[in-house]
């Protein structure tokens, strides 16, 4: 990919994607669209425009939701493109600030919360899991970790806001019989958010120190893509050999023992056809992340988890599958424009309110998380927590 | 003076709204007319606004307008920036007024009248044609205006430049389906419309300010007539041996009362083009012909665009026929006897029929023409469409004479569309190269006054819905005679500083 044919493309074009990217319909100016973004990009490069951070920024407001691109007849990478100048705006040194107080946060405890993930998992983890981490004796008796080849690792964001999710997650999945440890190594992040904040050089060094610990297993499964595509795709694309199978937990979940599971109370009610004398109707909508369904292709396993368990299928957003429209936290847009992305999250909700449903399901914990934040009040959960008892 | 000005628009909306920076200054000099974008590879100097304002409600419109008045500042009213003919180039700076902000649907309403289908949406203008009809589709309605911008144009720019969609046939151009509109004058003075449905009242402010892209004044808001989505729809491909054959059929069509939603003819270059990569039953050969020119494509596409009288040889050895579109939508078995009365129309012209697939391919891939564009422009070519219109008696003349007078400069398709009982609009397409984006854009300059001259000479009109703007606006006088003097006494009257748009449209 070379940037100044994809950003030339992009300038001779009529616009064609810009209705399908959150951030131009928030914002409402021509410089957020795919094509202001890109064009100015482009104009940098011919000297028209100087490089400072007026237009670095924009190379920021982009959410990397691959919307435009899919859109796009000719395929045109946007978030890619853009990408190469956040690495430029980053080694210029005038890329936003909050991106340089991220990464220095980052680089002070590996991953972008101020907190060390191993002692969060320690603190938080149900005493059972912990008693039950790989190699531990009862564990290697049962078959279930050990030596397991298959791990489950963790991302970031759920282990700093839904620990309890990766209890559930590994208790589902032993309970299916599945032999799968929780990721032994010491918890890095993925490093995507330093990809995104264009620190190419941070996040070369994490993945030289992730990759041979990922080497140990024949599989990693994840509930968060995001960390699916840095390290299956990224790490390949920097050069890095890894054999390493990579897979979402969504697409290992064999359904059939999913639905032979006891579900938990709230799939329970909305099996029951929706009606609960406590809450009133109930109903789930299903929102497509990003990362799992445009990057990965994934669309319909989740749906069929969700089917399995409530007998029924999940309402949709209008706006579904390849034309999802992203909760409004990627791309390190929460950090760089909180209010723009803000406002795209309440562009997603205002589109779940008109499906009826009353359950928001989800595959990601950054969109868990992101829903939350700006709806604490909304009943939002993660597949896992859907449907694990 | 321009200081004054700025702090007087940073009183009125706040300084976050109001710009001057570099970066949106550039973004905003130019829509997609092809002859900008050409002026620019050419390394011609862009015409850059001086200042960038996105209002968010009628209110801040007119009191950016009574202040423009106030210092003599040209505005340019300014909604997808997707317009193809300089209808928003801000000739000579000023202020540009971005729309986009105010994009809510307002309100739906009906039936008024119980089993009655009549309903209406109220939205501001500068929501966008796709975000427009998707949030109708999602309540059940459409609006019936699929332009091949409806991704990136908005509602104001369909009003302000007559536009025309895929499917007027049936539903109309968007002057058909516009009640009322809210206007600002350039004195700043407000007019609006009742909740009445039609009235002479919020008629003649529509029948005066569409179309006449910002020049007299900024529309706000429309109240447009909506309809319950088709409950089916039809789709066919008819093929013709002759271009007249064709034509005839389509006349008959349109004047026997039948009512399609699309009928569109492509000429058989455009179909040759069109076909590619598609089967049409036992229609195999253009596949074959796209296969064998798959690669030559890339060897001597350059060779062949910049001498296009040889391609055009090669392709009239071709045995091509001429593609009918044909499209129906409503009830099922009204469209499906609807469809029938067409096909044996067609049929006295020696037409043969080539079933769903060429029309449902066509519906599929029905904007995809607009992504081929810029892919072209990268190549190295320059591509442009003319659209113009003709009466039934007219319109073969006029085709002929324009693609006879082209093909020497490009490579030149054409499809009939947009038909009425009274005649019919023609959309050329033009692919060139030369050897310099500089030569470009004369050949360019020379393709447009050719086809404008020619059109004129053959008694057609020179835009039938991709609007005037800079790039037709000095054959107005020509294209209006005697109206443009009204035309021009109505600016003069409700501009009389001239600060609406200046440069469009003849003005």
């Amino acid at each position: 990919m070379d940037p100044k044919q994809t950003t030339s493309l992009c300038n001779s074009c009529p616009k064609l994607c810009r209705f399908s990217c959150p951030v131009s319909d928030a914002d409402r100016d021509e410089a957020t669209t795919p094509w202001g973004k890109m064009s100015t990009m482009k104009l940098v490069d011919e000297g028209k425009l100087t490089w400072n951070p007026e237009t670095a920024s924009l190379a920021y407001k982009c959410l990397q939701c691959r919307a435009s691109e899919t859109v796009c007849e000719l395929g045109n990478p946007v978030p890619e493109t853009l990408e190469q100048y956040r690495i430029k705006a980053f080694r210029t040194g005038i890329a936003p600030a909050p991106v340089y107080e991220n990464v220095k946060i980052f680089q002070n405890h590996n991953n972008p919360y101020p907190i060390d993930l191993f002692d969060k998992l320690k603190t938080n983890f149900p005493e059972e899991i912990i008693s039950n981490l790989p190699h531990s004796p009862s564990l290697t008796k049962r078959g279930l970790g050990g030596d397991s080849k298959i791990t489950y690792f963790p991302g970031c964001t759920e282990i700093r806001y839904f620990p309890e999710t990766i209890g559930k997650t590994l208790k589902l999945l032993r309970g299916l019989k599945i032999k799968i440890s929780l990721y032994q190594e010491p918890i890095l992040c993925c490093g995507y958010p330093l990809y995104a904040a264009g620190d190419l050089e941070s996040f070369r060094e994490l993945a030289e120190i992730n990759i041979p610990a990922l080497k140990r297993y024949r599989e990693v499964w994840s509930s968060c893509a995001e960390c699916l595509y840095t390290m299956e795709t990224l790490y390949r694309e920097m050069g890095y050999k890894i054999s390493t199978q990579f897979f979402h937990v969504s697409e290992k979940l064999d359904l059939r023992r999913v639905a032979g599971g006891r579900a938990p109370a709230r799939a329970q009610r909305v099996s029951t056809g929706g009606r609960n004398p406590q809450t009133g109707p109930a109903s789930v909508a299903y929102h497509d992340p990003c990362f799992l369904g445009r990057y990965r292709g994934v669309y319909e396993a989740p749906r069929k988890i969700i089917e399995s368990v409530t007998g029924q299928p999940p309402l949709e957003f209008f706006r579904n599958r390849e034309n999802s429209y992203c909760c409004g936290a990627g791309g390190l847009l929460p950090i760089t424009s909180p209010e723009t992305s803000r406002k795209i999250t309440e562009n997603r909700l205002e589109e779940f309110r008109a499906t009826g449903a009353t359950t928001l399901v989800t595959a990601c914990p950054g969109c868990v998380h992101q829903f939350k934040k700006v709806d604490p009040k909304l009943d939002v959960v993660s597949l896992i927590d859907f449907i694990a008892i | 003076m321009k200081t004054e000005f700025l702090k007087a628009l940073q009183k009125i909306m706040g300084s976050e709204r109001v710009t001057v920076d570099q970066t949106n200054r550039h973004l905003y000099c130019r829509d997609m007319m092809t002859g900008s974008l050409l002026e620019l590879k050419a390394g011609h100097q862009p015409h850059l606004p001086d200042i960038i304002c996105w209002p968010e409600n009628v209110r801040e419109i007119s009191q950016v307008l009574k202040t423009a008045n106030r210092f003599r500042i040209p505005v340019i009213p300014f909604g997808g920036g997707s317009g193809v003919s300089g209808g928003t180039l801000p000739l000579h700076g000023g202020l540009i007024i971005d729309l986009k902000r105010m994009n809510r649907i307002e309100k739906i309403d009906g039936p008024f009248l119980k089993g009655i289908p009549h309903y209406r949406a109220t939205a501001q203008s500068g929501i966008l044609g796709e975000h427009l009809e998707s949030q109708l589709n999602r309540k059940g309605f459409t609006l019936g205006h699929f332009p091949s911008s409806i991704l990136c144009a908005t509602l104001g720019g369909y009003l302000a430049a007559r536009s025309a969609g895929q499917l007027s046939s049936r539903y109309g151009k968007i002057e058909d389906m516009v009640e009322a509109i809210e206007a600002v004058l350039p004195s700043g003075q407000i007019i609006s419309f009742d909740g009445r449905i039609r009235d002479y009242k919020s008629a003649l402010p529509r029948d005066l300010l569409v179309g006449t892209e910002g020049t007299l004044g900024i529309i706000t808001r429309a109240r447009l007539k909506i309809y319950p989505k088709a409950p089916a729809a039809r789709y066919r491909g008819i093929s013709f041996n002759q271009i007249p054959h064709a034509l005839t059929a389509i006349r008959e069509i349109m004047q026997s009362g039948l009512r399609p939603s699309v009928i569109r003819l492509y000429d058989p270059l455009d179909t040759l083009l069109l076909q590619f990569g598609y089967e049409t039953g036992n229609r195999t050969f253009p596949k074959k012909i796209g296969k064998l020119l798959g690669p030559l494509k890339n060897n001597l596409f350059h060779l062949l665009i910049r001498n296009p009288l040889l391609p055009q040889k090669i392709f009239s050895l071709i045995p091509s026929d001429a593609l009918l579109i044909l499209g129906f939508e409503g009830d099922a078995n009204l469209i499906e006897e609807q469809e029938k009365k067409a096909i044996e129309i067609c049929n006295h012209q020696l037409a043969k029929d080539e079933g769903e697939g060429p029309g449902r391919h066509w519906l599929k891939h029905r904007y995809s023409v607009s992504f081929k564009m810029p892919d072209l422009i990268e190549k190295g070519c320059f591509v442009d469409t003319i659209e113009v219109a003709a009466t039934w008696d007219k319109l073969l003349t006029l085709y002929h004479k324009v693609r006879a007078t082209l093909e020497k400069y490009c490579l030149v398709l054409a499809h009939f569309s947009h038909a009425y009982p009274e005649g019919c609009s023609i959309y050329f397409t033009v692919v060139g190269q030369t050897a310099s984006r500089e030569k470009d854009y004369e050949t360019y300059q020379t393709i447009w006054n050719r086809a404008m001259e020619n059109c004129l000479e053959a008694g057609g009109t020179i835009s039938h819905h991709h609007g005037i703007g800079l790039l037709k606006s000095k054959w107005m006088p020509r294209e209006l005679g005697e109206g443009l003097k009204f035309f021009q006494a109505m600016k003069k009257k409700l501009d009389p500083n001239g600060i609406m748009n200046p440069g469009k449209m003849g003005l």
